[in-house]
């Protein structure tokens, strides 16, 4: 069964249409990226996808529901990692814990396995507010703060927009161990085809509010 | 400076031995002032959460009006509480007039446009993408409005004592609505007013060091709240 299909979207701010029409289909466990220059419509179409924003036109199915129907639901099997890290203002570990608590785990649980998480990616000070991380450090958090949820959809805008060659290289193995262990269907948006072709199975070019598909 | 330290001496016995009407002036006044400021901020805090979150099309021309009513003069204020409570007014027949609750509607008028506006700028403040940050990683509408107030924790903190402190050193509103009746409606500012007047300089000043310590007192307090790490109750269902 596909896990997203996006039937003839349409989304324009003001007169300005970005997506035409626009049809996807993304089955389970696979890794797709779609790239294209700035101002294309990469993060709008995630967007639309995370219930974040609205369309004029076409149909969204995520597992067989349409997501203007049954929001927070199907909201909670997704998760997004925007472009700029955004972390609550408090400590790494309640931003980490935040997903999960929401969701009812308790504290101790939702606590261990964020330390968990944070040792394997190289967060050592989980007691440290937030707002004093290095940008590649943040970029880790909102990435833990997403995959902690073992969501059925990742949505990453710009992964590695912040990021040095090294974390470029952790973030593609996280990715990948994610596919690995849980299966986790990722949908990555970049302006840069050489990072998203490494580790993604298929590949679309976003062009003129248009998808063509470059690799598969 | 003879007349002020004998009154200073004055007023610290009165405190020391716990004068009857000082004490029940004081706890008038607290009680007066903490209901309004609550009442207020129960109502204006969500207000001003739901006003950041809706765009609309006069959002503009009521965030002037509260800003407005963050300068309404409390004596205006009195007058038209009491135009309503009095014997031939809209409300007379609930006969609240010169009483300590028609003191907290005064007051609750008066602080309600300060916690409101003063909310609303923090709540503002909240980056779109933390707020968006809080939906995607799946909080429900309850959770997510939990989250948008911690974020803004400090300026919501900062308009609930910034109302207070107005609502405690208020005097123009709770004169005319309270009438400043001894051990009834008598609070801190109006007896001051009066004890002023009848040359009692001890008993102003027992009552001025008092206020100004109450404030204090509660500023202390809130102030501990702002900066503490609170664990808000975003997580129940």
């Amino acid at each position: 069964m596909d896990l997203l299909k996006i039937t003839n979207l349409t989304k324009s701010f003001g007169n300005k249409t970005i997506l035409k029409n626009l049809n996807l289909t993304i089955k389970k466990g696979e890794i797709m990226g779609i790239f294209g220059k700035s101002g294309v419509g990469k993060t709008t179409l995630l967007r639309i996808i995370n219930m974040l924003e609205e369309y004029e036109k076409g149909k969204i199915h995520f597992q067989g529901q349409n997501i203007k129907t049954r929001k927070l639901e199907l909201q909670r099997k997704m998760a997004m990692v925007f472009q700029t890290p955004m972390l609550f203002n408090e400590s790494v570990l309640s931003n980490v814990i935040f997903g999960l608590r929401v969701r009812g785990i308790d504290r101790t649980s939702a606590k261990k396995r964020a330390e968990k998480m944070l040792t394997q990616l190289g967060i050592k000070e989980f007691d440290k507010n937030a707002s004093e991380l290095s940008g590649g450090e943040a970029q880790r958090v909102v990435l833990i703060q997403a995959i902690i949820i073992y969501s059925d959809l990742l949505l990453l805008d710009e992964p590695s927009a912040n990021l040095d060659e090294k974390n470029v290289k952790l973030l593609e193995k996280i990715i990948l161990d994610l596919k690995k262990q849980q299966n986790t269907t990722v949908l990555i948006a970049s302006h840069d085809a050489k990072h998203i072709k490494n580790i993604c199975n298929k590949v679309f070019c976003l062009k003129n509010g248009k998808l063509s598909q470059v690799k598969t | 400076m003879g007349v002020f330290l004998e009154s200073l001496i004055e007023s610290f016995k009165l405190i020391f031995y716990l004068d009857k009407e000082v004490l029940s002036i004081t706890l008038l006044s607290f009680k007066v002032s903490l209901t309004a400021v609550i009442l207020a901020s129960l109502i204006a805090i969500p207000l001003a959460l739901l006003i950041s979150n809706k765009v609309f099309g006069a959002k503009k021309i009521l965030i002037s009006i509260i800003h407005t009513g963050m300068a309404l003069p409390p004596v205006v204020v009195g007058l038209i509480v009491y135009m309503f409570l009095s014997r031939n007014g809209l409300l007379g027949y609930l006969d609240l007039l010169y009483t300590p609750k028609a003191m907290i509607i005064a007051q609750i008028i008066i602080v309600f446009p300060i916690i409101i506006g003063i909310s609303l700028s923090a709540l503002n403040s909240v980056k779109k993408k933390i707020r968006e940050t809080a939906i995607t990683l799946g909080a429900t509408k309850f959770q997510y409005a939990m989250k948008t107030i911690k974020e803004a924790k400090q300026g919501i903190v900062t308009a609930v004592i910034t109302a207070f402190g107005r609502a405690i050193g208020e005097v123009g509103a709770i004169i005319i609505v309270g009438g400043n009746i001894r051990f009834h409606t008598r609070a801190l500012t109006t007896a001051i007013v009066l004890e002023t007047r009848r040359g009692e300089f001890a008993i102003a000043m027992a009552l001025g060091i008092i206020l100004i310590g109450l404030a204090f007192l509660i500023n202390f307090t809130l102030t501990h709240i702002q900066q503490k790490k609170v664990e808000l109750w975003t997580y129940s269902k």
